[in-house]
């Protein structure tokens, strides 16, 4: 098919009629437009009165976070086998802990809101805009949040944390620098000093008394600990070195630690869903990140990706039995109706 | 004259190649006169709402194609109000009149990448949503080959990132120069191109099967 006839066959012209009600619409829009310009010069006056009273207001503190159903903030624990839980604040904020998570406020003064994350997963949706400071306290990492969305991983090797929205401020002893800006799509791992000491470097062999040396053993990259892979795979990715950054991945997805080698092909599929060619890829990175479990918030965007890939890549069936596993493991998630659609596809 | 190669198989037909244009065609797209929309807009900044209608009637269908071949019907009538009503609301600020369809047609289009943008905030992304693509906008009576090669260009398409289906589509369907999509986009020629050849060549990697050569 030529161009000519490309633009020949395809429609998208306005006919008069179309025309005339689009006019008729951009009537309205532009009336209602000034009626609001009006109403907001006479407000104008109103406004510079109640200025005043507002900044008197304003010097007094917000009160405390309370639950959305006006209940008081307390501690929250979800066992190992329970399904996620989800905290919904009066300020629109919200806290989701994932299954065996610990999390305690340790301060609520109205212009800070400070928690303790003592163990496990939670996705912080934290509302932009508000009066308050929030922290989270995770141990060898402090998380400093002024509105944005960000998930914080704490077990025994350390604290990670991984921004969805907004910026966010790690500090900690063991953070380069004791200090760290995260923006959106951003993570990073704080080791704890347990994995610290496990990551030292095994100390070079004795001398040998005999006239040839034995050079002592340089720092293999291969020993790094999964943490610091993910944080120069981070890097990588963010100076824009793609490949280095899913080479860096794959070997933390082929380690041991279930936790890490999840976020890790998670972190894979989300680069290689870039490139159509690496499709193929991405769902079978997908698939090893589900199944090696994932925190719940991430676990419902891993399906939701699958989903979509397995549509993109025209397999039809798979991508219904995968919307249909989506809404077994999230009835209520954020996409559920459009996974619900997809299931009942012919 | 035709800007694709058309390598005809015996078998089917397909789009298997796609050449630049050369360099002096003419645009496939006839604009409204500068001269007239100068007139118009001097008018129209005075408050003659008869001028600003006849701009908006000489500049409707074209823009309204445009963003119906990229968005589909559904989001296209609202792109096209915004757009009016924001060219309209800031002809004050337009210094040369004469060059009121091309900055109509940035407006347009600034409009439109930013509904790609939320679009593109859903998780998944078919090539078969109702009322989009290419087959959506086919019109009656067309062949089933004609129809099978315009859902592959669909395939096709929704494999690119909006930014390149966007260049594919102003360049292929709506036939402008490389300028004129680097300027209609805010990018520089570079970029455009970039961002072209990157369609052409999922298009042609779709032409050929979905194998790379």
């Amino acid at each position: 098919m030529s161009e000519s006839r490309l633009d020949e066959v395809l429609g998208g012209d306005a006919d008069e009629a179309m025309v005339a009600r689009m006019w008729a619409g951009i009537g309205a829009r532009r009336a209602a437009r000034v009626r609001r310009a009006k109403t907001v010069r006479v407000a104008g006056v109103l406004a510079a009165v109640a200025v005043l009273v507002l900044v008197a207001m304003s010097l007094r503190r917000p009160g405390p976070l309370a639950a959305r159903d006006g209940s008081a903030v307390r501690a929250w624990s979800v066992p190992a086998q329970a399904e996620p839980h989800t905290i919904e604040l009066d300020d629109g904020s919200a806290i989701t802990l994932a299954s065996g998570t610990s999390l305690e406020p340790v301060e609520n003064a109205g212009d800070r809101f400070c928690v303790l994350l003592h163990d496990g997963s939670a996705h912080f949706s934290v509302r932009p805009g508000g009066p308050r400071r929030w922290i989270v306290e995770a141990g060898v990492a402090t998380v400093e949040v002024v509105g944005t969305v960000f998930d914080v991983v704490r077990d025994p090797s350390g604290v990670r944390v991984s921004v969805e929205r907004g910026v966010v401020v790690v500090r900690g002893e063991r953070v380069p620098n004791r200090v760290r800006r995260l923006e959106a799509h951003e993570s990073m791992t704080v080791p704890s000093a347990v994995a610290k000491m496990e990551e030292a470097p095994p100390p070079p062999p004795v001398a040998s008394l005999v006239a040839s040396t034995v050079p002592p053993p340089t720092p293999s990259a291969s020993a790094k600990a999964p943490d610091a892979l993910l944080d120069d795979a981070d890097r990588a990715r963010r100076d824009g070195r793609t490949q280095d950054a899913l080479a860096l991945l794959a070997r933390v997805a082929e380690s041991r630690d279930d936790a890490r080698a999840a976020l890790a092909s998670f972190t894979r599929a989300k680069l290689e869903l870039e490139d159509p060619a690496k499709l193929a890829d991405a769902t079978h990175d997908l698939e090893r990140a589900i199944a090696r479990g994932l925190p719940a918030p991430l676990d419902e965007e891993a399906r939701a990706r699958l989903v979509d890939a397995y549509a993109r890549a025209g397999r039809q069936d798979d991508a219904r039995r995968a919307a249909q596993a989506y809404l077994t493991a999230h009835p209520d998630g954020r996409v559920a109706a459009e996974m619900r659609a997809r299931a009942d596809a012919p | 004259m035709s800007r694709f190669a058309l390598a005809a198989h015996p078998k089917e037909v397909v789009i298997a190649h796609l050449r630049p244009a050369p360099a002096d065609r003419e645009p496939a797209v006839v604009r409204a006169d500068p001269q007239q929309d100068a007139d118009l807009v001097v008018r129209a900044r005075g408050g003659d709402a008869a001028a600003e209608e006849a701009l908006y009637r000489r500049h409707v269908r074209a823009v309204t194609r445009l963003a119906t071949r990229v968005l589909g019907k559904a989001d296209a009538e609202d792109v096209v109000q915004d757009a009016f009503v924001t060219a309209l609301g800031r002809l004050p600020s337009l210094r040369d009149g004469a060059a009121f369809g091309g900055w109509l047609r940035r407006i347009v289009l600034n409009l439109v990448r930013a509904r790609l943008r939320r679009r593109a905030l859903f998780v998944w992304r078919s090539d078969e949503r109702e009322g989009e693509g290419l087959l959506a906008l086919a019109t009656p009576g067309l062949g089933p080959d004609e129809l099978a090669e315009l859902a592959r260009l669909d395939r096709a398409l929704a494999e690119l990132p909006a930014e390149a289906r966007l260049a594919w589509t102003l360049r292929h369907v709506e036939g402008w120069a490389l300028e004129e999509i680097a300027d209609g986009l805010g990018v520089s020629l570079a970029t455009a191109k970039r961002r072209l050849a990157t369609a052409d060549e999922e298009v042609a990697r779709h032409a050929r099967g979905g194998r790379n050569p």
